[in-house]
């Protein structure tokens, strides 16, 4: 996995590529994780991102409750593998898919 | 195809390779390895979290066709865990209300079309079968 982040004002942009599963994970956590309080909008971009795993489905759950608090996420450029794992989740009715 | 690996997270996304490229061997789709690279983080998660509470043993994650249907079995001789026994999420909970976990088994379930547990001489045998 690989994550490429850019802020701009009070909006944080990561792309995330490759998989993120059990093993990648923690990585997008720590980054989550890692967001100050000015950051209100959060903008993830899944272009280059293949699948999630449950694993990763914790970690976007953890974002969207941090940004219930301090503004919003938008998930955006996601695949169709992926967009059936939001549907049979219910992530696709609690998260911001653009 | 059948490897065995050590129950251990840094093992799983070689073995999830291993079982996606075995799928496309047997053609199936983009989205069908995809799906099934999924289910097997899903699976060996379990395992390399819950099976080996002291030291870790290994697991053997078997991929075949079976008629219609690709079929990958997990097997491992850890503590006896029946992963159907788990309860379902409520996916009717806005994101704050939503407990972080219990969605893997759950998501193996909605991503196979057919699914069943054993406990055969000390292993947990976990089969997943899924329509090419």
């Amino acid at each position: 996995m690989n994550i490429e982040k850019k802020t701009e004002g009070s909006t944080l942009n990561i792309a995330v590529s490759g998989r993120l599963d059990t093993n990648t994970a923690p990585e997008l956590e720590k980054e989550i994780k890692a967001i100050s309080a000015e950051i209100q909008q959060l903008n993830l971009d899944f272009k280059g991102l293949e699948y999630i795993s449950s694993a990763g489905l914790r970690v976007l759950l953890q974002g969207q409750k941090l940004m219930n608090k301090q503004g919003s996420m938008v998930v955006k450029n996601i695949n169709e593998t992926i967009r059936e794992i939001f549907e049979i989740t219910g992530f696709a009715d609690i998260l911001t898919v653009k | 195809m059948e490897i065995r690996i050590k129950a251990e997270i840094s093992e799983i996304p070689g073995a999830c390779d291993a079982v996606a490229e075995a799928a496309a061997g047997f053609g199936m789709s983009m989205k069908g390895q995809q799906q099934m690279a999924v289910v097997l983080d899903e699976l060996l998660s379990n395992i390399a979290y819950y099976a080996y509470p002291e030291e870790k043993g290994l697991v053997t994650i078997q991929a075949e066709t079976e008629g219609e249907f690709f079929r990958i079995r997990v097997r491992d001789s850890g503590i006896p865990f029946n992963p159907l026994d788990c309860e379902e999420p409520d996916l009717s909970l806005d994101s704050e209300d939503r407990p972080l976990g219990g969605l893997g088994i759950f998501m193996v379930k909605k991503l196979t079309d057919g699914i069943s547990y054993v406990r055969h001489e000390e292993e947990n045998i976990l089969t997943v079968l899924k329509k090419f």
